[in-house]
């Protein structure tokens, strides 16, 4: 009898805590199909890789208005807009860099002064009619931080020196492998 | 049915053993409260308070890290200036430059921020509660609870009192309140004061209030066009769930501990009552070679132990509420231990909970003996 008391306890115990196994509920939105109408960034991939490109730090020295072909890995995606920055390959994004501590966020370049940073990115973004075009989340086609993409388009250079480049196409050359279980942002 | 009275009777008989457990169940009632209020206190300071249309511009190397975030003020005053969706307030821009430090007097440390008049219009949760805020040199703010966070009394934090910081002497000109949020354990005070006190040249970020939630994404946008500033937009609500997954197992831990409390308590309730059931066999059968059914001696032994949690439960809530708000303090902050109506009347579910569990396993073996067996005080 006293065993089947204590047993009894034992299960009614957890009762009081509901609320921890309804948040560990899991969300549904893998249920919900991604959209994949042509979205700006989508419209203008490329189906072959344009070949040779410029790193990131000789963009950046040439003429605005001028047409060019890019290489960079992609650093932030811009959420809500066809846009993304890209940093020069040659940059060692954290997961290359052994840090003592070892980074939480291999995905980004935290581990390098951020002026170096800047001195080696620039903003990619496709036009639309009013401006850049706007996208949702989700219809970022395929794209992950750190990917190698080259982009095709125009340059242009804003009062701050910062380098845009209007893109009229794109591919993805490459995608780094970061280790296993790693809960990537966005 | 056996009477209401009959079980408060027994209570009374055995009155020594019915006050230690009224006793221990009011405090099983308390712990619950307080470790109910405590997660619940820690969770809303956390991150249910972040509001979706604040967006914090944070040094790029910096990312979702205020306390590492490192902007040039000139690049801080350029964003300020720029960025888009800024809601505007009687024609002022509800943007805000900050410097955010720990600072220390002795081994007390405290956090210190300094501000713009536009923090005013950002943080719109802030209220002056005496005096006002900093407007000559070196005056200084406090938030009702940073004497908690820096674990000082509360009067060296009244107004008109001096409190010695970052090797200079600070004019506390007000008080203020931000109920639910981390910012009442600060210290506020004029941007340029804490740059000039701390020789910095930096700040730590550009706080904006937007026109609507919808305007973030041009917020973001900006942050990555304008690469010359260096800068990340952080939604607040993002900065607010970074920090809410640091305490989340220290909030999970606490409702377990409250889980276990109030299992403690119903151990402790049916440890008395089988106690009393055993004693009171012989009494128990007679009252059922007496016609009384066994549900009917269920029930009343039931009452027993449902009386004796209820008073201890009630006796728990009312020490609770004598304790009153308790000021508690953690690594980002502060909070009040509130333990309000909805503690409390949790507390004393719990503690009747108690009292059924602890008290329906003894009164089902007693109803179940054999009436035979029982008469003979097996």
């Amino acid at each position: 009898m006293t065993k089947r008391f204590f047993t009894m306890l034992l299960i009614l115990a957890p009762l009081g805590c509901g609320s921890d196994s309804e948040s560990a509920n899991p969300t549904t939105d893998g249920g919900e199909a991604k959209k994949s109408a042509a979205s700006p960034l989508a419209s203008i991939t490329l189906a072959e890789d344009p070949g040779e490109a410029l790193a990131i730090s000789a963009a950046r020295d040439a003429e605005a208005g001028q047409d060019i072909v890019v290489v960079g890995r992609i650093d932030k995606i811009v959420t809500g807009y066809a846009s993304f920055t890209l940093t020069d390959i040659a940059l060692d994004y954290c997961g290359q860099v052994e840090s003592e501590d070892g980074c939480k966020t291999p995905w980004d370049y935290c581990c390098i002064p951020s002026e170096e940073k800047a001195a080696a990115t620039l903003m990619v973004m496709v036009d639309a009619a009013d401006g850049v075009g706007a996208i949702e989340a989700e219809e970022v086609p395929g794209l992950r931080l750190l990917d190698a993409v080259v982009v095709k388009g125009k340059l242009s250079k804003d009062e701050f020196g910062n380098v845009i480049v209007h893109a009229a196409g794109w591919f993805k050359r490459e995608r780094p492998n970061l280790r296993e279980g790693l809960h990537w942002p966005g | 049915m056996i009477p209401f009275a009959y079980a408060l009777r027994n209570l009374s008989r055995r009155r020594a053993r019915t006050i230690i457990t009224i006793t221990g169940i009011a405090l099983t009632t308390l712990l619950v409260v307080v470790m109910g209020a405590f997660a619940s206190g820690l969770d809303r300071a956390g991150g249910t308070i972040a509001r979706d249309d604040v967006v914090l511009l944070l040094g790029t190397s910096a990312e979702v890290d205020l306390v590492r975030s490192v902007v040039a003020r000139g690049n801080a005053a350029a964003a300020a200036a720029a960025v888009p969706g800024v809601l505007t307030v009687d024609g002022q821009r509800a943007v805000s430059v900050e410097l955010h430090i720990a600072t220390r007097t002795g081994d007390r440390i405290g956090l210190l921020r300094g501000v713009t008049p536009a923090a005013y219009l950002v943080h719109s949760q802030v209220t002056v509660i005496e005096g006002h805020e900093p407007r000559a040199p070196f005056e200084i703010m406090v938030g009702r609870l940073a004497s908690t966070r820096m674990g000082l009394p509360a009067e060296q934090f009244a107004v008109g009192k001096t409190l010695h910081l970052e090797n200079r002497d600070w004019k506390i000109s007000g008080r203020f309140a931000a109920p639910g949020t981390v910012l009442e354990a600060e210290m506020w005070t004029r941007l340029d004061d804490v740059m000039l006190a701390t020789k910095r040249e930096d700040v730590s970020c550009v706080i904006a209030r937007l026109e609507s939630p919808d305007r973030m994404k041009d917020v973001r946008f900006f942050a990555a066009r304008r690469l010359d500033l260096e800068l990340a937009a952080v939604p607040e609500a993002e900065l607010m769930r970074q920090l809410d997954r640091g305490l989340q197992p220290i909030i999970a831990l606490a409702r377990w501990m409250a889980v276990l409390v109030l299992v403690a308590g119903a151990f402790a309730c049916a440890n008395t009552m089988f106690a009393a059931v055993l004693a009171r066999g012989k009494e128990l059968a007679t009252l059922r070679a007496l016609g009384y059914s066994p549900p009917a001696v269920f029930v009343s032994l039931l009452q027993e132990a449902v009386l004796v949690a209820f008073l201890g439960g009630a006796l728990g809530c009312a020490a609770a509420l004598v304790l009153g708000d308790i000021p508690i303090r953690f690594p980002m902050g502060a909070f009040r231990l509130d333990l309000d109506v909805t503690r409390r009347a949790v507390g004393l579910a719990a503690a009747l909970a108690s009292g059924l569990i602890g008290g329906a396993v003894p009164a089902i073996r007693a109803v179940r003996l054999p009436l035979v067996d029982a008469l003979g005080g097996k």
